[in-house]
């Protein structure tokens, strides 16, 4: 009899004890800050710690059985579902124009996969028809209307915040975040130690070269120059490369709005000109601002942007798969700021303009 | 006594113009000394004054970018300014202006369509610079004029400001949509090229641009001080305009030419450009306490450009690397003024409104 009661009582006990204390963190993740797994006496959850931009609370999410059909928002996202063999649960996305892997456009091709919203938009009619098990969504500003509506609707979204990392490394390491969703956790563990070794490696052949160029990144909007933050993703890449962006020393790890002429005063001294938007080339840039020739790297023939590898819709794969290889975009950098250290390299993203 | 009365009038102005003239000199001189880089005010009345200026860096950024920008910043404030009057006087509505009767979705539209079928033939930073800009300003003309005739004549049969208020507006609204769908149908980077433009730009035009612009905007100026005596006959009703041997008609049509040009011209280079055609009219009146177009005309040039100036100054944000979009500031600086105007002068003082 006593035992009984002291068994009800445990048992009490236990399911009263509060479901967000952690029993104990497992699977430690050495360069992602923004998720992290943990155990509970209850199963295994996901925990996004920053679902979006200045959230005050996490997100969690129970891991039970691995998601069979999804639909994601992002292009950035995709390479993870073809780099852990998984591209059959992806079965919707909004706007599959934009996509540029040639594995899902065949498969959006042939109707594998629903497009959810030619406009830009997410049509949610469509999405319930589609019934997926989740939305793996962002949110870059606190607007979540569409989402809390999904939700409404009975379909769990899950938020990556993947654009929130400031490493290269830890963006790419977001894969554990899919392998843990789609019950691919090992495969994503071996894929990630791969390029992790290989992104160290390039590092220490970085380290070898004896100069260290400036950088210069971007292209004037109007009265505005969009520059990444010195604590930017592109700044680490930078400095990984060999070279050494010229805002560096600044701590935003998002955009700046400079004044052209502040960037013309700093910029016109660059060694390389990295990235320029939507301008293949030099002609182009040219053309929509002359005050750009004035620039070091013009008149020295170094200006490089991420167009080497395109869609047929003109979409640049850069900002679809770079995320999830850093060690192929650190080679590219490495490439172009110190050729002699890569000699038989041959870019992936990067070209020079001409 | 009337001789002695016009005499005190003649000096009164001649000290108002005089005085404004000076302020305007010392803004410009401002805007040239102050922004993003430090540079000693010393150095730019010296750059003024044609010596040689002792840092490279400092002679480019003030050849090539704040002299450029201070001269447009005055041509957009007394062009879009006189725009504004010649609009508030024709249509006999305070609430007139070049932003409000669709003038510059007119202007807009045109600008799209350069942009969009210059890509879709191929290549439209493969122009040259020249030919595009004419290019560009044609078009931006003829948007406007197309647009401020259709409520020209509608301004024939509907006798009612407001109704030919809510056509322009319905007007503005219904061309933007064009712009957008051609956005929906058109690839990234067109797209691209469009929203920079519609931005709102002062700095962003070249010598080359300026060169185009300058003498367009120059001669309409003097050409709406020739069409001075029209407008103020117009102001007093068309039935005593046309009893003093206006030609109406011919005058309609005239205007809508010149002011077509001026908002065309400015919008095509500098993009849209919020409030100042329609405040800095009745600022000129409210300030110097006139309708007679003689005086209001210089007074607008005048006072058109030190506003723009001032506003640029304060987009600057003189200090820091960073800079405010220039609508956003025009539209901020500019309301709590005019408000303040009309709170103190306790109504709008316009001839009229009798």
């Amino acid at each position: 009899m006593n035992k009984i009661q002291l068994l009800v009582g445990l048992t009490i006990l236990i399911a009263c004890s509060p479901p967000e204390k952690a029993v104990q963190n497992e699977l430690s993740l050495d360069h992602a800050t923004g998720f992290h797994f943990e155990k509970r006496t209850d199963g295994r959850y996901l925990v996004i710690d920053q679902p979006w931009p200045n959230a005050k609370k996490t997100k969690e999410y129970k891991l039970d059985k691995p998601l069979q059909r999804v639909v994601c928002t992002s292009t950035s996202h995709l390479p993870f579902f073809e780099m852990l063999g998984s591209e059959e649960v992806l079965i919707g996305f909004p706007n599959v124009s934009y996509i540029s892997s040639e594995v899902f456009t065949e498969r959006a091709e042939q109707g594998l996969i629903t497009d959810l919203g030619p406009d830009g938009g997410m049509n949610i009619e469509l999405l319930l028809s589609l019934q997926p098990d989740a939305v793996i969504a962002f949110d870059a500003g606190g607007e979540s209307g569409n989402l809390d509506k999904i939700v409404e609707a009975g379909i769990p979204v899950i938020y990556n915040s993947d654009f929130l990392e400031t490493s290269p490394l830890g963006r790419a390491e977001w894969i554990k975040f899919f392998g843990a969703l789609l019950g691919e956790e090992q495969k994503s563990d071996s894929v990630f130690s791969a390029i992790e070794k290989e992104y160290q490696r390039l590092v220490e052949v970085a380290k070898a070269s004896e100069t260290k160029p400036t950088i210069l990144n971007g292209v004037v909007y109007g009265d505005t120059w969009f520059m990444p933050g010195g604590g930017n993703w592109a700044s680490v890449f930078y400095e990984n490369a060999g070279g050494q962006y010229l805002w560096a020393e600044d701590t935003t790890t998002s955009w700046l709005e400079l004044s052209f002429e502040a960037v013309y005063d700093r910029g016109r001294t660059a060694d390389f000109w990295i990235g320029t938007s939507s301008f293949n080339s030099k002609s182009e840039m040219l053309g929509s601002e002359g005050r750009y020739a004035d620039f070091g790297p013009f008149a020295k023939d170094r200006v490089y942007n991420y167009s080497k590898k395109r869609s047929p819709t003109g979409a640049y794969d850069f900002f679809e798969s770079a995320y999830a290889r850093p060690d192929l975009v650190l080679a590219d950098l490495i490439k172009v700021l110190h050729p002699e250290l890569l000699p038989t390299y041959e870019t992936v993203y990067f070209e020079q303009l001409k | 006594m009337i001789q002695q009365h016009f005499d005190t009038s003649v000096k009164k102005w001649r000290v108002t113009f005089i005085g404004l003239f000076v302020v305007l000199c010392l803004v410009f001189l401002a805007s040239l000394a102050i922004g993003s880089v430090t540079i000693p005010l010393g150095q730019t009345t010296k750059f003024l004054t044609g010596g040689e200026v002792e840092n490279a860096g400092w002679h480019a950024i003030l050849i090539n970018f704040r002299l450029p920008k201070a001269l447009t910043a005055i041509l957009v404030g007394s062009a879009l300014g006189i725009s504004g009057l010649q609009m508030q006087t024709l249509f006999r509505n305070p609430l007139a202006g070049p932003f409000i009767l669709g003038i510059s979705s007119g202007a807009g539209l045109g600008v799209a369509l350069v942009i969009f079928i210059g890509f879709a033939i191929g290549g439209f930073f493969g122009i040259p610079d020249f030919a595009r800009n004419w290019l560009m300003v044609g078009s931006a003309a003829v948007g406007s004029f197309l647009v401020l005739s259709v409520i020209g004549v509608a301004a024939l049969r509907v006798r009612s400001g407001v109704s030919l208020l809510i056509i322009g507006l319905m007007f503005g609204a219904a061309v933007s949509a064009i712009v957008s769908i051609m956005q929906f149908f058109s690839q990234a980077e067109n797209i691209q090229a469009y929203v920079i433009w519609s931005f709102g730009s002062l700095g962003s035009l070249s010598w080359n641009e300026l060169s185009v612009l300058t003498p367009i905007v120059v001669l309409s100026l003097i050409y709406a001080f020739a069409l001075s005596k029209q407008l103020n006959a117009l102001l007093l009703g068309e039935t005593y305009a046309e009893s003093s041997g206006l030609d109406l008609k011919s005058t309609r049509i005239l205007i809508i030419l010149n002011t077509s040009l001026l908002a065309g011209s400015v919008t095509a280079f500098c993009g849209p450009i919020a409030f100042v055609g329609l405040a800095v009219p009745h600022l000129a009146r409210m300030l110097f306490n006139t309708s007679n177009h003689l005086l209001l005309t210089p007074l607008i040039v005048l006072l058109g450009g030190i506003l723009m100036l001032v506003f640029d100054l304060v987009a600057q944000l003189p200090g820091s690397d960073a800079t405010l979009p220039i609508n956003a500031v025009t539209s901020l600086l500019g309301a709590p003024f005019v408000i303040w105007l009309i709170l103190r002068k306790n109504n709008l003082h316009y001839s009229f409104d009798k």
